[in-house]
């Protein structure tokens, strides 16, 4: 098919083949070329797909103005379990959380 | 491979999509991230599937109080929900948190609930160990997760 973009040559390998016969029923193209483009097209959002949620989602949180994370939860829980262990005998944050929130 | 439904791009778009990055942790959950115990490591790494983690600023004042009763500075509470996106409790939670979510249901456990309802769109998970909670949100039709 005559186009005014630059051609890209992408050799036919066994594994690309393969992946091009497994992917034809659910895509749309007609020719071998396009169901190629309509792949990479898929592939190349769902890459970026992630950063796009973020992104969405915290847009949606400033909105309703919750803070801003200022530094890796996962992180700092990492800091604070190696100074907290809980020894054995001694409350648990639970306990103590149960304790602040009151009885039932 | 069969014919499934035909692939749409590789992502959903709008609401569905932001809210499978974002987690909502109560205090039960949060405690555990703060003073290690049996279930702390399961919930570090369920966590990681879900970069975005989002409270109430109740966290905030509940995690202190257990600062101050296991004789802990309270910065260390500070520490941990510098990590966490707080929602304000404004009017519209503390209007929310009026609605009678179920019979058991304490007025903090009610707080959570209306905060993470007011930003539903944009969570895709309630994590929470407390049964009366786990009940509660599950009622209202959340994705509840108690990591162990």
């Amino acid at each position: 098919m005559p186009t005014r973009y630059r051609r890209v040559g992408v050799p036919l390998d066994p594994e690309l083949d393969d992946a091009l016969r497994g992917a034809t029923p659910r895509l749309r193209g007609a020719s071998q070329a396009a169901r190629l483009r309509e792949l990479a097209l898929i592939g190349a959002r769902s890459i970026g797909a992630p950063t796009t949620r973020l992104r969405e989602a915290s847009a949606a949180l400033d909105e309703l103005g919750a803070t801003p994370a200022r530094g890796d939860l996962i992180a700092a829980s990492r800091r604070l379990l190696r100074r907290h262990p809980t020894p054995p005998g001694r409350e648990s944050g639970s306990e103590s959380l149960r304790w602040a929130r009151g009885p039932r | 491979m069969g014919a499934g439904p035909p692939l749409s791009g590789g992502f959903a778009s709008g609401r569905h999509a932001a809210c499978e990055t974002s987690a909502y942790l109560d205090a039960s959950a949060a405690v555990k991230l703060m003073i290690a115990e049996q279930e702390s490591e399961a919930l570090l790494s369920y966590l990681k599937d879900w970069p975005l983690r989002i409270s109430s600023e109740l966290l905030r004042v509940e995690l202190s109080c257990v600062c101050h009763r296991q004789g802990m500075p309270a910065s260390e509470a500070e520490e941990l929900v510098s990590g966490i996106r707080l929602l304000p409790t404004g009017s519209a939670v503390l209007r929310g948190a009026c609605r009678a979510f179920s019979p058991a249901q304490r007025a903090l456990d009610a707080l959570h609930l209306a905060a993470a309802e007011q930003a539903r769109s944009q969570i895709g998970c309630f994590i929470t160990y407390d049964a009366e909670q786990i009940a509660g949100a599950s009622a209202l039709g959340w994705r509840v997760a108690s990591p162990r």
